[in-house]
């Protein structure tokens, strides 16, 4: 008899979790649909690139993939040693229970920014070695300063909401604040194109062709603007940012400096316009929703060792936490990206109709970014947010194939 | 003579977290947009202090209330940017940080010299915003000093603290906590309380 209810609150907790895991699935299969055909079969290609191009290519990119695991187990280490002893930062705070939480939140970044510091400055000198950048090390250590306020004004807001909520909820905190970093994470795509400086795009050709694009691909105009970038780099790039009314497609100045064809520039301008068109930058939002949920889950779980989130003395392990979800859920992330990327490439190709260019655009990738054309199969799970250049070309002679 | 009503609270060891003092800057960065937020309110609400006081000499006392914990917070936070104090502050403006400053009762003022606040406030306020200057050239030698030794030069942390004072008074003043004119000079009277601390007094 006084198993009942207990009995009864399990079968009920095990059917939400159930229908819970049906949604989560259904939602995923949903946001995983894309325009570019089933079964399509990417024909074999010659990349077309100069075999010493490719193998410099090969070598720029390999070093950063050494360097990129290094530094995450250095991230990684650091954030167990602050997990382990950062609590007795807590003595150097005459604040309260958050503002403490804030304080610990700050020095686990500091912490982080330091001992990322060293890669970051290797990195500077790898990009110069083959030419990709004129910015200097000074430079490079001054310029982070601003984005690391910016990440500590950040973390500061999210703990507020989440040790103002783990106070008032201390076991169900995470079913709240995952609305809200979602919330904040769309408001920050929204507001995008007003943080960052831009200019008009004043090639009138190419903006009368964004417009027709646009209208090709059935959305409403969308502005296009240009980024100066030639400070820090020589890498050509572009990106789709804003929601609704506030919809952007940037162009780094990189990409119009002469070195890339109207012909390449006009794909790179229709790729970034089916990034709004297909919806991608909601999607994205979508995708982070399914995952912030039971992200947020995890850290509770974790910061329960700790005396939960309401707890500065949790701040440290629940930052080590999130760091390590992150890193975990970085080939999903790329997943995602790839298959996204694969459809504005495709939706480009429908707009332009313009194969050449495509591939004339992803080989000029190669030979001015140094892409590597073929990374090993690892890497490319874990780290490319982009199909390779081998696979974009291919896409590019399968719609031609198709036609 | 009487010691002015807001007073200096020192309670520091001059010990600095080098770690605390390397991301300094940084660290203060979510307490001055709070600041900036509560500025906001401050503003708003100074309109209001000033006509009640006109009227009825007195602050209302929620509003006294509010300002002395403005005044009170924006002390604790230019102490800890200056690297005048070492723990990162609370954001109430609650007493009993350790470079601290205390804030009067409500009292009468005069009727007169509160309508022409704006006007008489304007010298303070010009003589604080060359201190705060100089409290940057104090903060930006500190940061060096601070992080090679781990510890405040006791003589810049007590021309620091004088300054905080000297901007406490003055915003105090301001916004008609109190009638009594900032004190130019550092060389002040001997406060009266044995908590209170001159820092010229151990300075000397």
């Amino acid at each position: 008899m006084g198993n009942r209810p207990l009995t009864r609150r399990l079968l009920l907790g095990g059917a939400l979790a159930v229908a819970l895991l049906a949604v989560w699935a259904a939602a995923i299969a949903s946001l995983w649909q894309s325009s570019v055909p089933d079964g399509l079969a990417l024909p074999a290609v010659e990349l077309g690139i100069d075999p010493a191009t490719v193998a410099r290519a090969e070598r720029f990119e390999g070093f950063f993939r050494i360097l990129f695991l290094a530094s995450q187990v250095v991230l990684v280490t650091v954030l167990a040693l602050y997990a382990w002893q950062g609590a007795r930062f807590a003595r150097e705070s005459a604040a309260g229970r958050i503002g403490t939480g804030m304080l610990l939140a700050m020095i686990g970044l500091g912490l982080v920014w330091l001992a990322q510091l060293p890669f970051r400055l290797v990195a500077v000198w790898w990009n110069r070695r083959y030419d990709q950048t004129d910015s200097g090390y000074l430079e490079t250590l001054f310029a982070n300063w601003l984005e690391l306020g910016a990440e500590f004004l950040a973390v500061c807001f999210a703990l507020a909401v989440v040790m103002a909520l783990a106070g008032r909820f201390p076991r169900r905190w995470w079913i709240g604040a995952a609305p809200v970093f979602v919330a904040i994470g769309a408001a920050f795509t929204f507001a995008l194109p007003a943080l960052v400086q831009t200019e008009p795009l004043r090639r009138a050709p190419l903006a009368a062709d964004a417009r027709t694009y646009a209208a090709a691909q059935g959305i409403e105009p969308v502005p296009v603007r240009v980024e100066d970038v030639s400070d820090f780099t020589k890498t050509p790039n572009a990106y789709a940012a804003g929601l609704g009314p506030t919809r952007t497609v940037v162009l780094w100045s990189t990409l119009l400096d002469g070195r890339f064809g109207d012909g390449e520039v006009r794909v790179v301008l229709a790729h970034e316009l089916a990034h709004h068109s297909s919806r991608h930058l909601l999607e994205g939002i979508a995708w982070y929703a399914l995952f912030a949920l039971p992200g947020a889950w995890l850290i509770a779980l974790a910061a329960r060792r700790r005396g939960g989130m309401a707890e500065p003395a949790a701040v440290p392990l629940a930052l080590l936490v999130l760091v390590v979800l992150e890193l975990a859920s970085t080939p999903v992330y790329n997943l995602v990206s790839r298959n996204m990327e694969r459809e504005a490439d495709w939706v480009a190709l429908e707009t332009t109709r313009d194969p050449d260019g495509a591939v004339a655009l992803f080989r000029h990738f190669t030979t001015e970014s140094l892409n590597d054309p073929d990374p090993p199969r690892w890497a490319y799970l874990l780290f490319d947010s982009h199909p390779t250049t081998r696979q974009r070309i291919a896409l590019a002679e399968a719609w031609r194939g198709a036609r | 003579m009487d010691g002015h009503p807001v007073r200096l609270r020192i309670d520091d060891d001059l010990r600095r977290s080098r770690l605390l003092v390397f991301f300094r800057p940084l660290l203060a960065l979510p307490h001055l947009a709070w600041l900036w937020a509560w500025s906001w309110l401050v503003v708003a609400a100074a309109p209001v202090g000033w006509v009640a006081v006109v009227a009825t000499r007195t602050q209302p006392h929620p509003l006294h209330r509010f300002f002395c914990a403005y005044v009170r917070y924006a002390s604790q936070l230019t102490a800890f940017a200056g690297l005048v104090a070492n723990p990162f502050p609370g954001f109430t403006g609650a007493p009993g940080y350790p470079v601290d400053v205390t804030t009067p009762e409500r009292l009468a003022q005069s009727r007169w010299k509160s309508a022409l606040r704006a006007l008489l406030a304007i010298p303070a306020l010009l003589l604080a915003y060359a201190l705060f200057g100089v409290l940057t050239v104090i903060a930006f030698l500190a940061w060096f000093a601070a992080l090679a030794t781990g510890r405040m030069p006791s003589g810049l942390r007590d021309l620091g603290a004088t300054i905080v004072r000297y901007l406490a008074q003055t915003t105090a003043y301001a916004l008609l906590v109190t009638d009594r004119y900032p004190h130019a000079s550092p060389a002040l009277p001997r406060e009266p309380e044995p908590s209170l601390f001159d820092p010229w007094e151990t300075a000397r």
